[in-house]
């Protein structure tokens, strides 16, 4: 670990401070959020001499691989896993009157808060609230339930009927067999509740649902693991299964799948590949790989915020929700549609998708109230997300552009360079500002007074510039201020750039957006930190992610399948 | 004597418009028959209740424009503090105080800035910052919370947290536990669901008999897996697990508890659900401090917490006219004489907030006929001095109400060290002269809940030394 601080101590005393344009650099990208060891597979090289001999072998992944897997623990359900896993076991109904806390992001993933913070009296409460809210929904409308245990609908409706209840429901909900002293639990908490109800077998049912949601087994996925005879422990397979399905399905198995694994059909070496392979057939996955770059991409923030109407008219709430579609749609598109899932393409698509909305935005039309399939007006000079009006009003401000908002999301979050935040003790007087100029000429002006501001500015903003053709709405305009734009740049280890969209091939083109997105997802996935340990093995998924084209789906197989996602450490 | 000194304003309404949308009829919490003879305690001997709220308004303040010249008895508010005029004699104001919280050295200001709740310098846990220690609301929770249905209250009013990805620091301002696995309490932001939360908990006419019963039943139940749980996992697990059991035996002190004395208020339909920017703040802070009245004077709770805006302000006050966040303006104040303008708008828009919230507390009569004023403490700070260079010297507090006659009434304008005039606003250096410790001031108040509690906070932010100044 000493080793890791001095590395961390390095890069953060190599970077130099600084500040944005109006200090905001600081705020928006949450201080020093990201101060991890620096860029994936150049800086987290091991510096432990017993990571490498304690490690594990890989096993289907190719090559000799040094892994020390994170640590097991308990992950409370992302809000999104707790509202899906409600539909899959209980219905619609039910999980439209799911109401988990809102997650807390921690190192750019809510899977982090998850894994890390603990809950709160409100939150435990409003879980309490949840459960009783889905018991109700559930004897409304019990026909998925009843799928699993037809007695909740067509009887008889006994005391019997909740100790199948328990069993089978309860099984699939806590996600392991439930012991003889929570079964007579669950049944007596049933037969009370159904006994202050008038004899109703309904209520009963209600109390014992919404003891299953509320209980720990429930809110939280336990990766304990298990000790093998070689010393290594594994998750067992309810746990990697578990975190497979949370990982891919963004939710927990079905009561299907715990059949299945009961069964003995995920026992093989080979299981956990085929496994995630067939759930990425499923649509669920799609979703989930939707919800991975909504967060990292900040796409989801787009409808949280709001422009200044007298600026910007175009803007409303119904305007973001559908800039916001728009992005999930190409994520969509590329990585489960005709292209293969070469993720690259994200970045040099050269369509879009469009409704009436965010045809004003685009100044073209479209037929029809929803979304279609647009080509990028060739004169815009847009290319792939990073010019999508999600990705451009998110890097804004309400009433005007952020070009260090703007490269500093292309530098943290696909190249995970970590620039960090503006120190508060420099001088930040800026120089009285000249009307009748744009921008960026402001913002370079001051700059170039020199300081302890330019070191990261020169890696933040240029990138930002390139974007400077489109408002703080993503709307093109061709004048800031009244005066001509210069979309023209360089930046030290990305090159020379004329406009977004050659920005956009040079960013597609770095090898580390493929580490940096590998490194993300293994954060989203299993909700730890990288480290020394799994270093190797995120150097490995890279090589291979960039060897297979940059396939998408294929990169989520090879991450499920290897000791690093079904090894872990001693519970944290 | 101060207990029963009678309202300014006697008898009024105090829960209009928001919340309640006819008018309600609040029983006293505290029938006058329970009071003893000489009207200072209860008849069972135990003190009369006192209450403790937090409130956050960050990013700071123009200290030229903020701190009075006079010092002691005799001394005027200022135009950042004139929204507080009506409430003048409840406020003892704290200024020119350091805060050591950046004593190591800076991250951005804001963070540090959070030491005057805590005590503690901030604590960088592994690329995120959490607090370094429990903050004051909840160590007077520790020491009154349990005699109320609800231990303690988080609100916020504007949802802008732009801080909050940034660790549990920016996302709540209230902790509690010890120092190194403490439990931040994120706010609600909804006033419907601090209605619930609040309100909510108590069986209403519909609710099916034995519904406490079972739902006691259930966190039996939690209880017992939480346990067994605990003892297969790892420290940070046992302390998250600790944290869960806390938050159980907290949910089940309410529903074990008796439906309060009064006519709980209309469950309010606002939802707080605009984006940041098209908030309803007046609406909100409106309802959210009607809420904390009614929650105090039925003595539902008699703790809460309020962060008006998350760390480091990052909301435009659109609904005066001002299109940029109270962040960017602080930074261009310097230079831009409207943004100077728009910046002191704002400071004053947020103060007027804060001064309904405490006028509601004046305005709420306790069983004595006394008012909230008189038994409550309001601890108000920021997350910086001055905005513009995020300073953390000369932090001011303001204290509102007396906490049941400890602290002066009328209050005073206690200052540490005076502020350099010729740079009153730290635009040279952000070191501006300071003098003594925040964490003295807290502790001042936390032993009017606590009379035992022989210190606050920690590291280079602690206190042994409350600050006798302020006390009556």
């Amino acid at each position: 670990m000493a080793v890791k601080q001095q590395v961390k101590l390095m890069v953060l005393l190599a970077l130099s401070s600084c500040r944005d344009e109006a200090g905001h650099a600081d705020a928006e990208t949450g201080a020093a959020a990201d101060s991890s060891t620096g860029t994936p597979g150049t800086s987290t090289t091991s510096g432990d001499p017993t990571a490498a001999d304690s490690g594990s072998t890989g096993s289907d992944t190719g090559g000799e691989i040094a892994v020390v897997p994170a640590p097991g623990g308990l992950r409370r359900l992302r809000a999104d896993q707790y509202i899906g896993t409600v539909d899959v076991l209980l219905g619609g109904h039910a999980a439209a009157a799911a109401s988990p806390p809102p997650d807390q992001s921690l190192l750019g993933f809510d899977s982090i808060g998850g894994s890390t913070v603990p809950m709160s009296p409100a939150m435990v409460e409003q879980y309490e609230r949840s459960a009783l809210d889905i018991g109700d929904a559930v004897i409304e409308e019990p026909y998925t339930l009843a799928q699993l245990v037809p007695c909740v609908d067509v009887g008889p409706k006994d005391e019997g009927c909740y100790v199948q209840v328990a069993q089978v429901f309860g099984r699939a909900a806590w996600r392991r067999p439930i012991t003889v002293d929570e079964d007579r639990a669950l049944v007596d908490v049933a037969r009370v509740a159904r006994e202050f109800g008038g004899d109703r077998f309904e209520l009963g049912l209600k109390y014992q649902i919404a003891m299953i949601l509320e209980s720990p087994a429930f809110l939280y996925a336990a990766e304990l693991g298990e000790v093998g005879d070689d010393g290594r422990r594994r998750l067992t397979t309810d746990e990697w299964v578990t975190r497979t399905a949370l990982f891919v399905l963004g939710r927990a198995p079905s009561a299907q799948t715990f059949v299945r694994l009961d069964a003995g059909e995920f026992d093989g070496p080979e299981a956990p590949r085929a496994l995630a392979q067939e759930w990425l057939n499923q649509s669920a996955a799609r979703t989930a790989v939707g919800g991975f770059f909504d967060e990292l991409l900040r796409v989801r923030d787009v409808v949280d915020s709001s422009k200044d109407p007298t600026i910007y008219p175009l803007y409303s709430h119904e305007l973001s929700t559908s800039m916001r579609t728009e992005s999930l749609m190409l994520v969509d598109d590329v990585v489960f549609g005709d292209g293969g899932g070469d993720i690259r393409r994200l970045f040099d698509a050269d369509y879009t998708f469009a409704d009436p909305l965010l045809a004003q935005v685009y100044g073209v039309t479209v037929e029809g109230d929803g979304f279609s399939r647009i080509e990028l007006p060739a004169a815009q000079d847009r290319l792939g997300i990073l010019s999508h009006p999600s990705l451009l009003s998110v890097g804004a401000h309400y009433d005007r552009n952020s070009p260090t908002r703007r490269g500093l999301f292309i530098q943290r979050q696909l190249l995970c360079n970590d620039v960090p935040p503006p120190p508060p003790n420099v001088d930040t007087n800026l120089p009285e500002p000249v009307e009748q100029t744009t921008l960026r000429e402001r913002l370079e002006g001051h700059l170039a007074q020199g300081g302890a501001c330019v070191g990261c500015h020169a890696q933040t903003d240029p990138l930002g510039f390139a974007f400077e053709f489109y408002d703080a709405t993503g709307v093109r305009r061709e004048l800031d201020n009244g005066y001509p734009i210069d979309a023209s740049g360089e930046v030290d280890g990305l090159g020379s750039f004329v406009g977004a969209a050659e920005l956009a091939v040079l960013v597609r083109d770095d090898p580390r957006l493929a580490a940096c997105m590998v490194r993300n997802l293994y954060r989203h996935a299993i909700g730890r930190q990288e480290d020394e340990g799994t270093a190797e093995l995120l150097a490995s998924l890279s090589d291979r992610f960039t060897a297979a084209e940059f396939d998408f789906p294929g990169l989520i197989v090879d991450l499920v399948d290897n000791p690093g996602f079904l090894e872990i450490t001693d519970p944290q | 004597m101060r207990l029963l000194r009678k309202p300014s304003i006697s008898r009024r309404t105090l829960l209009r418009g928001v919340t309640a949308g006819t008018s309600v009829a609040i029983g006293l919490p505290l029938l006058e028959a329970m009071l003893d003879a000489n009207g200072e305690a209860l008849a069972g001997g135990e003190p009369l209740p006192k209450r403790f709220v937090t409130w956050l308004v960050s990013n700071g303040f123009l200290l030229d424009r903020f701190e009075p010249e006079q010092t002691g008895a005799d001394w005027d508010l200022t135009e950042q503090l004139d929204p507080l005029a009506d409430v003048k004699d409840y406020v003892n104001l704290c200024t020119g105080y350091a805060n050591h919280g950046a004593d190591a050295g800076f991250v951005s200001g804001h963070i540090e800035g959070m030491t005057v709740f805590t005590g503690y310098p901030y604590s960088n846990a592994g690329g995120f910052y959490d607090a370094g220690g429990p903050s004051i609301d909840q160590l007077v929770a520790d020491a009154i919370g349990n005699t109320t249905p609800v231990r303690s209250l988080q609100v916020a009013v504007s949802k802008a947290n732009t801080f909050a990805n940034s660790g549990t620091l920016g996302s709540a301002i209230s902790f509690s536990g010890d120092p190194g696995s403490l439990v931040p309490l994120p706010p609600l932001s909804s006033p419907k669901a601090v209605w619930q939360s609040l309100f909510g908990i108590f069986p209403g006419p519909g609710a099916p008999d034995g519904d406490r019963v079972v739902r006691t039943m259930m966190l039996d139940a939690v209880k017992a897996q939480s346990e067994d749980l605990r003892g297969k996992v790892g420290a940070a697990d046992r302390a998250r697990i600790d944290a869960h059991l806390q938050g159980v035996a907290e949910l089940n002190q309410k529903i074990s508890a008796l439906a309060p004395a009064c006519v709980l208020p209309d469950e309010p339909s606002l939802e707080n659900l605009e984006p940041v920017g098209s908030e309803q703040i007046r609406l909100v802070s409106e309802s959210m401090s009607e809420l904390i009245t009614y929650a105090l004077r039925c003595d539902i709770t008699r703790v809460a917490s309020v962060m008006f805006l998350g760390l480091a302000g990052e909301t435009p006050y659109t609904e005066i006219g001002i299109a940029s966040t109270k962040h960017s303006l602080s930074h261009e104040a310097q230079y831009n004489g409207l943004a100077l303008n728009n910046l002191n708008a704002s400071i004053i828009y947020e103060m007027e907030r804060f001064a309904h919230f405490v006028k509601s507390l004046r305005d709420a009569e306790d069983a004595l006929g006394a008012n909230l004023l008189d038994s409550t403490i309001v601890y108000a700070s920021s997350d910086c001095s001055v905005g513009w260079l995020h300073s953390v010297s000369r932090q001011p507090i303001i204290l509102v109400g007396t906490g049941g006659g400890y602290l002066k009434y009328p209050g005073i304008h206690v200052q540490a060290v005076p502020n350099d005039p010729s740079d009153p606003n730290g635009l040279a250096s952000p070191y501006m002269p300071t003098a003594g410790n925040t964490s003295d001031i807290a502790l001042a108040c936390l032993k009017a809940f606590d009379p035992g509690a022989d210190g606050f906070g920690g590291g280079a932010a602690e206190s042994v030394d409350p600050l006798p100044d302020i006390l009556a």
